[in-house]
């Protein structure tokens, strides 16, 4: 596999490379040389991390998600509930949710109904550990509310940082978007390293200890539904969900691209997703698309769907819907 | 247990000796009140005291403090959610009337006079009631006409408070048919219901059914980037495209503004 050659280094030769001293002086003799040479100051920079002990061996090593054994997945999920609670105060606890046997996982939303309040992108934050403090930091919602123009779905003349008064404004329409979960998705396509795939129920996930960071998926996706983190959440303790699942809300390492999982760590404990459970005008509906009798099933039976950018093929299970 | 005006019979009471008899005084400027003795007991309030002392009038000292019962409404989503906002977009207030620190329930009043269709001027009584829905014009399309703590059904039949739900699907039948499928409104817990229950937001608790328009509200703030991104960094607002709104203005982290432009004492030796 591609990634096989990141975890041929030996330890033996990441501990004959790890020696403080040694490699200060050899990073300061060499800077200039270094020049012609950033992708290799790149490589070594995880370990400055490893030298101030942020990071540890294990997680240098850590293998990818897919490949790993469930007993070192347990030792990964108590090292990183250690961590969080050592960094935000609070212990949470990092479930592995496996995807549900005959569920996969449709999302519908009512462009009749919504009314752009933006509940949905607060509670997303809420929901998966971000920053939200600052009223300036909020930008990591994985759902970004769109106001349109009525008359056409035009996303050219769409603005997302509308803020007036009241909502719903004349004239106006209302489009949150947030990953679509393509069936062909273009982000998972892209990743150099494998660090995003789609899971059986459907949903598009990432092993944050695997990305690099690199921004592909986020160039690819069509829908702008990727985020990079420049920095780790600040987050008071009492604000902190304890409900954490590995491969979505759990608290991730800096430099990483995230998503929307749909709530993973809830829709596979058969709960609603955040977004979902506080939306005030019930625009939005969620369910299992492999039963016949579910809401989601309802709908597409029942109402004019329309489907984002259809015509890029990435075949989403995300839709939109109308009443009238 | 709950306080009620002294038991007179039906009695047509002027203002006056309401007044000092009862220390009650009649908003609502009927020339009536109704005192009864036989009335049914409600056992809701007891229940329920500690949840709306509020509603006591300040203007009214004198006056115990009844509680309005609340309409109780079951509870939207998980306990466990508490960091998920799942406040329903309207409180729904019930079949009760507060009038004066006293809660009334709606037959107290109605059972003296019957219920009539057509007024050619504006009630009396509830004036705070605005009835904006569509063609639905008139009261006892939904409030039952001889028992108003109940709605009534196409055929005349009653429908409890609890089933509020069956009075609007009278007329709204698509709409109550996507309410039942959990499309139309909205659904809080499981959306498998092998894992656990889910609860459905009832018609009232999004539209009030006087003036049924959903309300518009003040949305949240905008996703924001941080502050790096916006201002701080001179280089990047002016090469950016969109850092003219910047320039325009100068930057005072230079020199921070210690000279007073206009008149000011601050700078007095
Ligand atoms: C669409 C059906 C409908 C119509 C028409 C209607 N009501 Fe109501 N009314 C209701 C419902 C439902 C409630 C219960 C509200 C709640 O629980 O929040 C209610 C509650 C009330 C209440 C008690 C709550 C309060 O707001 O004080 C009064 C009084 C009342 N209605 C009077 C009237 C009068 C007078 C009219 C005619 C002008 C009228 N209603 C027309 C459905 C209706
Ligand atoms: C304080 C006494 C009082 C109470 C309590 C009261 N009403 Fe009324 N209500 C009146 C009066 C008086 C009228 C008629 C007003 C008029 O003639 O202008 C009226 C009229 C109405 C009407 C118009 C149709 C009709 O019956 O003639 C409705 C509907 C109504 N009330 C519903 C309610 C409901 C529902 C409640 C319980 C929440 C309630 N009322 C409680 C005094 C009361
Ligand atoms: C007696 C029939 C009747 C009942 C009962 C009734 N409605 Fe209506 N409703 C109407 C009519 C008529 C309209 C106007 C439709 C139109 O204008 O196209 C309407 C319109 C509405 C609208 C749209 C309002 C708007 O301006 O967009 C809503 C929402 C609504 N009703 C909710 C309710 C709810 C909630 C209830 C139950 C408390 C209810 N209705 C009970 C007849 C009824
Ligand atoms: C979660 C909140 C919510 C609940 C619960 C809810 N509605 Fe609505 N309803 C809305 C919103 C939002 C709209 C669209 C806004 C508007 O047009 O006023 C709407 C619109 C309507 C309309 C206007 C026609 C249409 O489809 O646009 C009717 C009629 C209506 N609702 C009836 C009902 C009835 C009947 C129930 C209960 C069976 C109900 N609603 C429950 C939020 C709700």
């Amino acid at each position: 596999m591609s990634h096989e050659p990141e975890n041929s280094v030996s330890p033996k030769t990441i501990e004959q490379v790890y020696q403080p001293m040694n490699r200060r002086t050899f990073l300061k003799g060499t800077a200039a040389a270094m020049v012609g040479m950033a992708g290799l100051v790149a490589a070594l920079k995880p370990l400055l991390a490893l030298e101030r002990g942020e990071v540890t061996l294990h997680d240098l090593l850590q293998k990818h998600y897919r490949e790993l054994s469930p007993a070192d997945l347990e030792r990964i999920r108590k090292s990183l509930e250690a961590k969080c609670e050592a960094e935000y105060g609070v212990r949470p606890t990092i479930k592995d949710l496996k995807p549900l046997d005959g569920v996969g996982f449709g999302y519908a939303l009512n462009l009749t109904r919504c009314i752009g309040c933006r509940k949905c992108a607060h509670a997303c934050l809420a929901e998966n550990n971000q920053s939200r403090e600052d009223a300036n930091d909020i930008e990591m919602s994985y759902i970004r509310v769109l106001e349109m123009n009525k008359g056409a779905i035009n996303l050219e003349t769409s603005n997302a940082y509308y803020d007036p008064e009241k909502v719903p404004q004349k004239d106006k329409y209302y489009m949150p978007v947030q990953c679509h979960q393509c069936a062909q998705s273009p982000c998972t396509k892209v990743c150099p390293v494998q660090a995003t795939w789609q899971e059986k129920d459907g949903l598009v996930v990432v092993d944050y200890n695997w990305c690099i960071g690199c921004r592909y998926c986020m160039a690819a996706c069509p829908y702008d539904a990727r985020r990079f983190n420049f920095k780790k959440p600040t987050i008071k303790p009492e604000a902190i969900n304890r409900e954490q699942s590995y491969l979505s809300n759990r608290i991730r390492p800096k430099g990483v691209v995230e998503k929307c999982t749909f709530c993973l760590q809830r829709t596979r404990a058969g709960k609603y997703p955040a977004c979902l459970e506080v939306c005030p005008t019930g625009a939005r509906v969620f369910g299992n698309l492999l039963d016949p009798n579910s809401e989601i099933n309802y709908i597409l039976n029942n109402k004019r769907v329309y489907i984002l950018k259809e015509d890029v093929g990435t075949q989403p299970r995300f839709y939109y819907f109308f009443d009238k | 247990m709950t306080q009620r005006p002294p038991t007179a019979g039906n009695l047509f009471v002027s203002a006056p000796i309401r007044a000092g008899f009862l220390l009650v005084v009649s908003a609502g400027a009927v020339g009536w009140l109704m005192l009864s003795g036989a009335l049914p007991a409600r056992a809701a309030e007891t229940n329920n005291a500690a949840i709306s002392t509020a509603d006591a009038r300040s203007s009214l000292p004198v006056l115990p403090v009844v509680p309005r019962p609340p309409a109780t409404q079951p509870e939207a989503g998980l306990r466990s959610d508490t960091h998920l906002d799942k406040t329903p977009p309207r409180k729904t207030v019930g079949l009760d009337l507060v009038k004066n620190g006293w809660t009334y329930n709606c037959m107290e009043c109605h059972k003296l006079f019957p219920a009539r269709w057509h007024y050619d001027r504006a009630l009396n009584e509830h004036k705070d009631i605005k009835l904006e829905h569509g063609n639905n014009r008139f009261c006892l399309n939904c409030h039952h006409p001889t028992n108003h703590n109940a709605f009534v059904d196409y055929d005349g039949a009653e429908i409890a408070q609890a089933d509020v739900v069956l009075l609007c699907a009278k007329c709204h039948g698509t709409t109550y048919r996507d309410w039942k499928a959990g499309v139309h409104g909205r659904a809080n817990g499981y959306w498998n219901s092998a894992m656990g229950d889910r609860t459905r937001l009832r018609c009232i608790q999004c539209h009030d059914p006087h003036f049924p328009k959903f309300q518009a509200m003040k949305p949240l703030p905008p996703l924001r980037y941080p502050s790096r991104a916006v201002k701080g960094d001179d280089e990047a607002a002016a090469g950016a495209s969109g850092g003219h709104a910047v320039m325009t203005q100068p930057h005072g982290q230079g020199q921070p503004d210690t000279e007073p432009k206009g008149p000011t004492t601050s700078h007095a030796p």
